[in-house]
């Protein structure tokens, strides 16, 4: 049986693909660390938490670009 | 050149996907990649790591390493899992049936005013928490039959359970969550089926 992982929010039925944000904060934030000499590379999760706040920041400005553009339609 | 580790795995099972490499030491299977260095690219770099992982997860138990878990050298990776290979083995025997669900609480209620006194807060607090229980305590009580362990942990003002559950009641195990009714004021978000990392002890 597959098991592909999804993304379910209790009380819908709305299953959806994960978003970039949870699949990073999941494998940066789970898993078997290695003891010893071994590198988690500070200079790579560095990149990749800023890549993340630039996602959100994206996400962000979208949002609040759709809001105003709303809300001039809602004056014309 | 380094060595970018993905998973391991025990032998026998599973395909060998495209571009990624693997070893073999003291009865796990060890899948990895070389990469130029961790880079610009590090996003893509990630993503490939989670696609990779969870094709060889679709077909069994794997354990991820944290990304980005690098070695410089093959040797060196091979070293490290070697030392740890007994413990790893067993953890993947134990697991090898089962996928993790993370399911993470979280109050939406309205915010605190800036007004208010500090005895109030911490009786809003109080009140978050007990609320947060509650509910932590119904969805165990109505998933429970399929959940051979559940974890708890906090995570600034949610609460995240994690839960173990066999491979062929993952389905029925979502769709027991999606029938939970949860009060007012209350998310949850389910991800899942994972590797059950979580159940690892490290």
């Amino acid at each position: 049986m597959s098991a592909q992982p999804t993304f379910v929010a209790i009380g819908s039925k709305n299953n959806a693909e994960l978003s970039l944000v949870e699949i990073l904060d999941h494998i940066l934030n789970s898993g078997i660390v290695l003891q010893g000499s071994l590198v988690i590379s500070l200079a790579g999760v560095d990149l990749i938490y800023l890549g993340l706040s630039a996602v959100i920041t994206s996400i962000e400005t979208a949002l609040a670009g759709s809001a105003k553009a709303r809300l001039e339609r809602g004056h014309h | 050149m380094s060595v970018l580790a993905y998973c391991v795995a025990l032998p026998g099972s599973l395909a060998q996907p495209d571009n990624v490499n693997s070893f073999e030491v003291e009865g796990l299977v060890c899948y990895y990649a070389e990469i130029p260095r961790m880079n610009a690219n590090a996003t893509e770099t990630a993503l490939r790591f989670h696609r990779v992982n969870t094709a060889l997860f679709a077909a069994a138990a794997i354990l991820p390493f944290q990304f980005p878990t690098t070695a410089a050298s093959l040797e060196e990776l091979q070293q490290k899992v070697a030392s740890q290979a007994a413990h790893l083995r067993a953890a993947l025997q134990r697991l090898q049936n089962s996928v993790q669900f993370e399911l993470t609480f979280s109050v939406t209620s309205p915010a605190s005013t800036s007004s208010q006194t500090g005895t109030e807060y911490l009786r809003q607090s109080q009140a978050r928490e007990r609320q947060l229980a509650e509910v932590l305590a119904q969805v165990r009580s109505s998933a429970g039959s399929y959940v051979l362990q559940w974890k708890e942990r906090e995570r600034g003002r949610d609460r995240r359970l994690f839960a173990l559950v066999e491979r062929r009641f993952q389905q029925v195990f979502s769709q027991v969550l999606q029938s939970v009714a949860l009060p007012n004021g209350v998310e949850c978000r389910v991800v899942g089926a994972w590797p059950a990392t979580e159940f690892v002890d490290q």
